[in-house]
């Protein structure tokens, strides 16, 4: 189902129980409402004229036992029988609503019949006494109204007792409502709670966990793995969304084979610009070093055909430097990795290109580490990268100017790394250091400072030869103070 | 009295051959690995015509050049710049080879130089009296110092 429609389903469901709770609610309410107004309307004012219809018997009852011509017991009766005339039919509505199949209907229906009788004896005793009555008479009326007092009392005693019990019976009536509409409602609550807790983790899991996993599929694809793709189905919007992902992912790729492919051609553009500049340079030293045979020959000067041949061999030695170099720059990863000991290659190294660096001005300093393990290398290699770092540090000293005293210097060290883990091979010179511009550049191939000299790709390749080894160079330079150029190759295995 | 001409090139087989080619032709030689050694020596030797070479450490061809013009003592000494940049840029405007057009190539390699020449060739200030590409042919070389001479006469 798509994600708006279960969404949509989702609140749906909630309003729903909601909006339920909320009707049951207020019906509950009402029917609350009606019992408690019943209470009010009807039971109460019955109770009340029932009670009042007592009282007034009550006193007629005292009345009939005063003195007669007591004009107090006159008052009495005449109140008492207003009272019960105006009380005669209240507790009918209540008769009516109950529903009591306990109740003698009957003799409580008769209440008001039997008022009205008590009523007429009144009347009739009162018209006896304006009259002169035989006194017999007067006294069965007063007999017979006494009796039908009794007996209305009794009839009056149950009714209130009835009221009584009705009124407890709706009040219990009135709390059973309440206290079931308490228990819906707090079952309705859990219900709802229950229910918004089984709906949130469907859509979480429904709805969440693709959007977890779009979201760390476009980590890993941020990342740089552009093969990754994202495999959401879930039938809605987030898979049509990953579905967009995943043809960004692939025209990412795209675009960066193209980058990839370009950068390639222009590396190669520019390196092969730069192998035609080397060449040429090549040339020179053939171009020069011939025209000084040719002329030697014709002059048979001895002297000026040794120079010239010497031009020309050098020129022999810069092609085969430049082959060399190439080739070291585009050999494969074979690396012939046996346990050397470092410090006496590094130490040959010193010695080798001690006397030609003196001869520019520059002294070579070796301060080994005695106690470097030996480690596996490329021992052919690995002189390479060492001897170009340090061939380029004199050739840095070379070129600077020393206030008195100092010279050029370049230092070598071994020794061990922080953890003991690496061994390393530092290179420091006190030479003209590296200009940030250059820095950006020193490690591309073909790229070179030194024009007629060099081919430009001895840092690259010492680089590639240390990656090789999974060791690191790392550069620090200050430009008119000098660089330091720092091995650190793995130990004790090799990659 | 023979003219003498200085040679300023940190390539030994340059400074070699241009001497000897210059040698046998009856001119004097004095030679220079950099560009601060060939304005030391210039200004030493007051020579008729300075050969510098463009690409050079240690003070650039341009800038020794620039330094040159500067001093008083020796910037009317005539200059020919040897340079392999020339031979680029033409080899670039003429060719294109099937896999990647000189356009490609020439990138900002190229610019950069087109820019150096052109400064040379229009720009404002001195410009050296020649230029000679590399490699150098000896008659090419010669015809060129006997032009620049005929001109300062």
């Amino acid at each position: 189902m798509k994600l708006q429609g279960r969404f949509i389903l989702a609140f749906a469901i909630i309003a729903f129980i909601t909006s339920s709770l909320g009707l049951f609610s207020l019906s509950t309410y009402h029917k609350l409402r009606n019992s408690y107004l019943e209470l009010e309307k009807v039971y109460v004012p019955s109770l009340t004229s029932v009670m009042e219809i007592r009282i007034a018997l009550e006193e007629l009852a005292a009345a009939a036992e005063m003195e007669p011509g007591d004009r107090r017991a006159a008052e009495k009766t005449s109140a008492a029988i207003a009272q019960l005339e105006r009380n005669r039919d209240t507790h009918s509505a209540f008769l009516r609503l109950i529903d009591d199949s306990d109740v003698d209907k009957m003799s409580l229906h008769n209440i008001a019949g039997e008022i009205n009788e008590i009523i007429a004896l009144y009347e009739k005793l009162e018209g006896m006494s304006n009259k002169n009555v035989p006194a017999r008479d007067t006294i069965i009326i007063k007999e017979k109204l006494i009796a039908k007092n009794t007996t209305l009392l009794s009839h009056i005693d149950k009714l209130i007792a009835l009221h009584k019990k009705e009124l407890r019976s709706a009040e219990a009536r009135v709390r059973a409502v309440h206290d079931r509409g308490v228990r819906m409602v707090w079952g309705g609550i859990a219900l709802s709670v229950g229910l918004a807790i089984i709906i949130g983790l469907y859509m979480a899991s429904t709805v969440l966990a693709p959007l977890i996993k779009l979201r760390q599929g476009s980590r890993v694809i941020g990342g740089g793995d552009l093969d990754y793709r994202l495999n959401i189905r879930t039938g809605d919007e987030i898979e049509q969304l990953a579905l967009e992902f995943n043809t960004m992912a692939s025209h990412l790729k795209e675009r960066q084979e193209k980058l990839v492919e370009a950068e390639r051609h222009a590396a190669v553009g520019q390196a092969t610009a730069q192998i035609l500049h080397s060449t040429k340079n090549i040339l020179n030293a053939f171009v020069g070093g011939r025209y000084m045979v040719d002329t030697a020959l014709k002059k048979d000067d001895r002297d000026l055909l040794d120079r010239g041949w010497k031009i020309v061999k050098q020129g022999i030695e810069r092609m085969s430097g430049l082959s060399k170099d190439i080739l070291d720059y585009s050999r494969g990863n074979a690396l012939d990795l046996k346990k050397t000991s470092v410090n006496p290659l590094v130490k040959e190294i010193a010695e080798s290109l001690r006397a030609s660096s003196i001869s520019k001005g520059v002294v070579i300093e070796f301060s080994p580490d005695a106690s470097l393990p030996d480690v596996m290398i490329d021992e052919k290699a690995i002189h390479t990268a060492v001897m170009n770092l340090v061939s380029n540090a004199v050739d840095a000293c070379r070129f600077k100017e020393y206030p008195n005293g100092e010279s050029g210097r370049v230092r070598i060290r071994t020794g061990r790394g922080k953890d003991g883990r690496d061994i390393l091979i530092e290179i420091e010179d006190n030479g003209t250091g590296i200009p940030a511009d250059v820095m950006e550049k020193i490690f591309t191939p073909f790229f070179s400072t030194k024009y007629s000299e060099g081919n430009g790709l001895g840092l690259s390749v010492t680089t590639k030869t240390i990656q090789e080894h999974g060791g690191k160079l790392s550069v620090d330079t200050k430009v008119g103070e000098g660089s330091s150029f720092r091995i650190t190759l793995p130990y004790p295995a090799g990659r | 009295m023979s003219k003498r001409i200085l040679i300023v090139d940190d390539d030994n087989t340059v400074r070699e051959y241009l001497s000897t080619v210059l040698a046998e032709n009856g001119y004097k030689t004095i030679c220079a690995e950099d560009g601060k050694e060939g304005l030391f020596k210039a200004i030493e030797h007051k020579p008729d015509l300075i050969v510098l070479d463009v690409m050079m450490p240690n003070k650039s061809g341009i800038g020794t050049f620039k330094a040159l013009k500067k001093d008083s003592r020796v910037k009317d000494i005539p200059v020919i710049m040897l340079t392999s940049i020339q031979q680029v840029i033409d080899d670039g405007k003429n060719t294109t080879s099937d896999n990647l057009t000189f356009e490609e190539l020439k990138g900002p390699l190229l610019g950069k130089m087109e820019k150096l020449v052109e400064y040379f060739r229009d720009g404002g200030v001195a410009r050296p009296e020649r230029f000679v590409d590399k490699p150098i042919e000896p008659d090419e070389f010669l015809a060129v110092v006997e032009s620049v001479f005929l001109d300062a006469a």
